[in-house]
């Protein structure tokens, strides 16, 4: 029973820390427009940053600044939200698909120079080290996973009314607009490159509070944790749960994790020895066809857009 | 003469515009002044070079050549955000409604440097944000009334007629009090109920001291409403006056005529 829970938790946890990636790809796709197609790179900026800053020192690349957490995790949040400024400001006068394919290619290059660049990231072999904070104090790991749950849906929370308050002010209403009539918006004495901008660099700092909150999780990250894989699975979750709504995206990030861990498990324990070496890409095309019928039969997702009639 | 001339002022204009696409010259040489608080309307066959003009007068275009100018200020290469904010704001031909939003919210978003539209204002400015949301709100739901369309400020704006979109779009400039409005084809598609209703509202705007500049094939609307009336083939201007002038003027029958037997 107390593994059952446990594992509830654990589940629950990483969820909740990949609704908050949802959420900030709602505030740039769902609300804005913006196609980003490197969402593991923000998010794993955030993820490396905390490391970088938190964690203890280490022979083999730089950082181990052991920062105090809060100080780690906002200087990982602040690096995906400069990396988004950069990004954002070469980028920003693309539109959908021409945005997704150069963001796609800052997160390909984001990942490889994590791989590859030894010094900065430990390479392939990621980088540990990370003390979880209290993790001493608290001595009994059950415990300290309950904590943390509660720590991960906090923020969650947090974030979730941050954005509410934020789309449904004059601000969100602008995003909309830009959204829905680039060209319009203009003619109304808008600045939609500003606006877009603005939008991306949140939703992508957003992202990188996720991206820390799952390295303090797991006190480690690697290349690993940055394929585009992530980039799909967020994405999907955003579009089963519903675009442009903050709790269809909550609601798609439990489900999609649900559906691929438990995918997991099932190929793991039913499928033939021969099915279970590609158990991945099946997840893969699981997840695709997951994307695609969705699409096809109920595009809105299952928690559509709701029409904000007046404040 | 002289008397009526010293009385007339100049709102916008333009000195040798000159707009080419590739080596086809969609605007030659064109000079012409729009005199404030009036309605102009602009005429002329498919092609003559009307719509370029607009595009050219509220920056959604830059000219070749040429100059333009609002009042005595010159707003060439201005970008259409630029002039909303000075006073010159434009309905589309095709009318482009924020789709997904409400009626009301199409036209609430209007006002320039909105408070709210900060990120911050939302957080900090809640007070200051609210009021004038409420302000907003209310000056929006008036406007909304004055152009008939205020039972239906809680719709989403992609769901209501082509017509209705377009008096919408004439709320949403409204939202400003802009001291000049271009409309391209206002009537076109309209249901004649709505092009008489949209009619009464000009002129009720212009009797308020607005001016407008109207591109319009429909021609008892033009012969009806607009004085001066300024008629444009091949980029040029060929001709100016009164409607009554306009109809006996060999020059702009040939225009047409010719375009209709070409086209």
């Amino acid at each position: 029973m107390i593994g059952l829970i446990s594992y509830l938790v654990f589940f629950a946890t990483v969820s909740s820390i990949l609704a908050i990636a949802v959420l900030g790809l709602n505030l740039q796709w769902g609300n804005t427009g913006l196609f980003n197609g490197g969402v593991a790179a923000f998010f794993g900026a955030g993820a490396y940053g905390l490391i970088l800053l938190g964690g203890t020192v280490q022979a083999d690349h730089i950082g181990g600044f052991e920062l105090f957490y809060p100080v780690a995790l906002v200087g990982g949040i602040l690096l995906s939200g400069l990396i988004a400024l950069v990004v954002g400001m070469l980028t920003i006068r693309l539109r959908r698909d021409y945005l997704a394919i150069a963001t796609f290619g800052v997160a390909v290059a984001f990942e490889n120079l994590m791989r590859n660049a030894e010094w900065l990231s430990g390479g392939a072999q990621g980088m540990r080290g990370f003390e979880r904070p209290f993790e001493d104090s608290i001595a009994d790991p059950f415990v300290f996973n309950i904590i943390f749950f509660c720590f991960s849906v906090l923020l969650l929370l947090g974030v979730y009314l941050f954005l509410e308050k934020l789309i449904r002010s004059p601000f969100g209403r602008l995003l909309r607009a830009i959204r829905e009539d680039e060209v319009a918006a203009k003619s109304l004495g808008k600045a939609p490159n500003r606006v877009r901008l603005t939008a991306f660099v949140v939703g992508s700092m957003i992202m990188g509070l996720a991206g820390g909150l799952y390295a303090t999780f797991y006190a480690f990250v690697s290349p690993q944790d940055v394929l585009p894989t992530l980039t799909f699975q967020i994405w999907a979750m955003l579009i089963v749960g519903g675009s442009g709504n903050n709790q269809g995206g909550i609601l798609g990030a439990f489900l999609i994790w649900a559906a691929w861990t438990a995918s997991g498990w099932m190929l793991s324990k039913f499928a033939p020895i021969e099915a279970q070496l590609y158990t991945g890409t099946l997840q893969y095309i699981m997840i695709g066809m997951i994307i695609v019928g969705m699409l096809l039969w109920r595009p809105q997702g299952l928690l559509p857009e709701k029409l904000i009639v007046s404040q | 003469m002289l008397k009526r001339l010293s009385m007339t002022e100049v709102i916008l204009s333009t000195k040798k515009l000159t707009k080419t696409f590739g080596e086809f010259r969609a605007l030659e040489n064109l000079s012409v002044e729009i005199q404030a608080r009036k309605i102009t309307g602009l005429i002329g066959p498919n092609g003559a070079g009307k719509s370029t003009l607009f595009h050219t007068l509220t920056g959604i275009l830059q000219p070749t050549e040429g100059q333009v100018f609002l009042k005595s200020k010159e707003i060439t290469n201005f970008r259409t955000n630029q002039l909303f904010k000075m006073g010159l704001a434009f309905t589309f031909q095709l009318p482009r409604p924020f789709k997904k939003m409400s009626v009301l919210e199409n036209v609430m978003i209007s006002p320039v440097n909105q408070i709210g539209e900060r990120l911050t204002g939302p957080f900090f400015q809640k007070t200051e944000m609210k009021r004038e949301e409420s302000k907003n709100r209310d000056k929006a739901m008036q406007i909304l009334e004055f152009v008939t369309l205020d039972h239906l400020a809680n719709q989403a704006a992609g769901k209501i007629s082509g017509g209705q979109m377009k008096l919408l779009e004439l709320a949403r400039v409204l939202m400003v009090n802009p001291s000049m409005i271009l409309l391209d084809e206002p009537a076109a598609g309209v249901s004649p109920t709505l092009t008489e209703l949209l009619i009464e509202k000009i002129t009720d705007l212009n009797c308020q001291g607005t001016t407008f500049l109207i591109i319009e094939h429909n021609m008892e609307f033009i012969m009806k409403r607009c004085d001066p009336v300024i008629a444009m083939a091949e980029g040029k201007v060929i001709f100016e006056g009164t409607p009554v002038e306009a109809q006996c003027n060999p020059l702009l029958l040939e225009a047409y005529l010719g375009a209709t037997l070409n086209g």
